[in-house]
């Protein structure tokens, strides 16, 4: 589907510096997040890995019969290698200068320097860094990881970036006007049910990270499970009056089926200001390799044939209880009293004259009229109506309709001949 | 209530015996080893007890042909005379294997927390077959249990069980320790083209502390499969006479000044309990594209099951022959 929200961002077609991917324990956005690596490198991007959960090399290895292009991936990935050694208790293997290796992982600001030298590096050619989560940042320190995530948010800017490390919390990613996509963008996976325990009372005082990193974030987009009614549990609800309660479990065996699809929610923050919502779906296409982008009816589409089998009236006669099954029951059938009109009826009923009708086109000729009036006490204009009333009965002096007001507030009054204008003080018989 | 001195548990287990053959054809794992290069948690809790999957692990791994390396059996809730007694009973001689070096034994269970000023610390390693290979003491960091697994892992397709890595935050590390330790154990054992078995406890009663959920969360994260067992949420199902046995009883201490590790549980677990075993696949697992290379991994389902004297045996939910 190549107008949704999440295929124009998976394709880069739209601008996007920073997308936050938000999953929780029982859904996984890695397919999601190989699909960007894979869709960068079929557009000719170059990819900056930083890893942190996922092997780098395993993730390379699985992109490569994903990409139609021949050339050797290593011209075109760079890693920043914070999962095989993040503490240093190996010795380093070396390795080349595309596969640069974290040995100490709890100096979180040294890691965004080496991953602001490598896409300075490539900054010759549009770029694509991906970061496959920020919990074990988080788990060391938020407001470190909340530090690295603004530098990273910075080298997506289309100026080269500054070399000073300094931070201003308002100072936002200058829109990249040259290009009409991106040059560098960020593609972040958080996981929002991991939250990094409060060790010290700073820490309480720190605002919730997801609402800190979405802020910041241009697109925000949360994965889900297809949500599926449980027919039967309604069934039953609607049986016995109650249902079983779930028991409590971290995963249960219908997680994580990356067949089954998934629902994405998509919140983009576009240039001009506009926010656009959207919920989209996805699921492993017929090879199984890449991610096939769907409407979210085709997820659920069991669902809506089922909604559809409405059960019928037993004194419904059969020819019209084929008609019924995609309609409504009709509700005038079966009463006791008459609810429909003969043609005399609705004739007459369009002859209907409404009470009010002639006063709003009166109000338009009465307006030139009330001007004459103007710069009168308002008690002496009320009497001078009701005169005109009384001694001018045509409908062109009608009081009721001579009110500066048009529309709607205004209140028609035709005083009748039971109405009586009592100029007395109600009040004066009382002896408070 | 709180005991210095860990209490290691003696459980009085009639149970396991032959071996787990419906548990084999259930997994289908190739030659019964499970897959290379991956991670399988195994989560229990306080009503259902996972101990006998790992043991049930370690028993065909060390039956297994000489195509597979060794295995590295880290006792951080259990001594390795608790092992030994279950092997016998399942047809493994741990002490041997321990002897032939197809088994180590790592005790990060009796020095791990503040040694008692009556035995010495750290004891010197007599040669007798049931004394462990390494003997951890507390330290700052958790490097010492890295360094010593990477001394004991040999050769390929080497297993390493965790039991169980919750006493390591309950004995005050932190999460980000504790999880960075399992990852790093995690890359030690992909290595070796190996499989990594650690076993977690998942109780609702946990889940309300932030530092051992955000902990049962990460390894979860990290896992290709979860092999999840729990009593029934409708409550135990007794056999016939309704005893209701207390079974152990494990009380952990904490040297450190962390107020979440002071937890004293005990399990009620009646014999023949019809217990749920939900096989789940893990985050990892998702991130594979279908092909050669991928581990194998049994189709998520969920079963009940109950473990008899013998064996254990394993049934679709709803249909244990005291139901119907």
């Amino acid at each position: 589907m190549p107008n949704t929200a999440l295929h124009r961002l998976l394709a880069a077609r739209d601008s996007s510096p920073c997308t936050l991917i938000c999953d929780r324990l029982g859904t996984s956005a890695l397919p999601l997040l190989r699909e960007f690596a894979a869709c960068a490198l079929a557009d000719d991007q170059a990819l900056v890995l930083l890893c942190t959960e996922v092997d780098p090399e395993s993730f390379v290895t699985e992109l490569k019969p994903l990409t139609k292009y021949q050339r050797s991936l290593r011209c075109s990935v760079t890693i920043v290698d914070a999962y095989t050694n993040p503490f240093g208790w190996e010795e380093s293997t070396g390795g080349d200068k595309r596969h640069y290796h974290i040995t100490n992982i709890n100096d979180i600001r040294h890691v965004a320097s080496v991953v602001g030298e490598l896409v300075k590096k490539v900054s010759s050619q549009r770029c694509t860094i991906i970061l496959d989560s920020l919990s074990p940042f988080l788990l060391i320190s938020s407001h470190q990881t909340f530090q690295l995530f603004k530098k990273l948010i910075d080298l997506t800017s289309g100026s080269s970036p500054s070399p000073a490390l300094t931070i201003f919390p308002h100072q936002r990613a200058s829109p990249n006007d040259t290009h009409p996509t991106d040059t560098t963008r960020l593609i972040v996976l958080h996981h929002t049910d991991i939250l990094p325990p409060i060790t010290t009372p700073l820490a309480a005082t720190i605002p919730n990270i997801l609402a800190s990193l979405s802020h910041l974030s241009s697109a925000t987009i949360t994965v889900q499970p297809p949500r599926t009614t449980d027919h039967d549990r309604e069934a039953q609800l609607l049986r016995v009056g109650f249902v079983a309660e779930e028991q409590f479990a971290y995963l249960t065996s219908e997680d994580h089926r990356v067949d089954r699809g998934v629902v994405v929610e998509v919140e983009w923050k576009r240039k001009s200001g506009k926010v656009l919502y959207e919920t989209n779906a996805y699921r492993p296409d017929k090879s199984g390799s890449r991610l096939e982008v769907v409407p979210v009816s085709t997820l659920l589409g069991l669902e809506e044939q089922i909604e559809r089998v409405i059960v019928e009236e037993p004194t419904v006669s059969k020819s019209s209880s084929r008609r019924n099954i995609t309609q409504q029951p009709d509700p005038t059938a079966n009463l006791s009293f008459n609810l429909s009109l003969t043609e005399e009826q609705r004739r007459a009923r369009g002859n209907v004259v409404l009470p009010y009708m002639k006063a709003q086109r009166m109000q338009v000729s009465n307006l030139s009229f009330l001007f004459t009036f103007r710069g009168y006490h308002h008690g002496t204009i009320l009497h001078l109506w009701l005169f005109a009333f009384w001694s001018f009965p045509s409908d062109a002096l009608n009081p009721a309709t001579t009110t500066a007001s048009g529309g709607g507030g205004s209140i028609y009054y035709e005083p009748d001949a039971a109405d009586d204008f009592d100029d007395e003080d109600p009040d004066d018989d009382l002896t408070i | 209530m709180q005991s210095r001195i860990p209490v290691p548990c003696g459980r009085s287990e009639p149970k396991h015996a032959m071996g787990y053959h419906a548990l084999d054809s259930l997994l289908a794992f190739p030659a019964n080893i499970p897959p290379a290069r991956a991670h399988i948690v195994i989560t229990d809790t306080l009503s259902a007890d996972g101990n006998f999957l790992l043991h049930h692990f370690l028993s065909n791994h060390l039956k297994a042909g000489p195509g597979t390396g060794n295995v590295v059996l880290v006792g951080i809730a259990h001594i390795f005379n608790h092992y030994s007694i279950v092997g016998r009973k399942l047809g493994v001689n741990l002490q041997q294997s321990k002897q032939s070096h197809r088994l180590a034994f790592i005790d990060a269970l009796t020095h791990l927390n503040r040694a008692p000023s009556a035995s010495p610390s750290p004891p010197s390693l007599p040669s007798t077959p049931s004394a462990p290979t390494t003997v951890l003491t507390r330290s700052a960091t958790l490097r010492p249990l890295h360094d010593a697994v990477s001394a004991a892992l040999v050769g390929d397709r080497s297993l390493l069980i965790l039991d169980d890595i919750s006493v390591l935050l309950w004995s005050g590390y932190g999460v980000a320790e504790a999880v960075g330790l399992i990852r790093a154990l995690r890359v030690l054992v992909q290595k070796h083209n190996g499989t990594l078995i650690t076993l977690l406890h998942a109780d609702e009663q946990l889940a309300s502390d932030p530092v051992q959920d955000a902990f049962v969360r990460s390894v979860l994260g990290m896992a290709e499969l979860v092999l999840s067992v729990q009593g029934l949420g409708s409550g135990f199902s007794r056999d016939v006479h309704g005893q209701v046995n207390l079974q152990r009883l494990r009380i952990y201490d904490c040297g450190s000044a962390d107020a979440h590790s002071h937890v004293m549980c005990f399990s009620l677990t009646p014999p023949h309990s019809v217990l749920q075993l939900s096989i789940i696949h893990g985050a990892q697992s998702t991130i594979h594209v279908p092909s050669s290379t991928a581990p194998a991994l049994p189709t998520p389902q969920t079963l009940h099951y109950k473990i008899l004297d013998n064996t254990v045996q394993f049934f679709a939910r709803g249909v244990s022959e005291g139901v119907l």
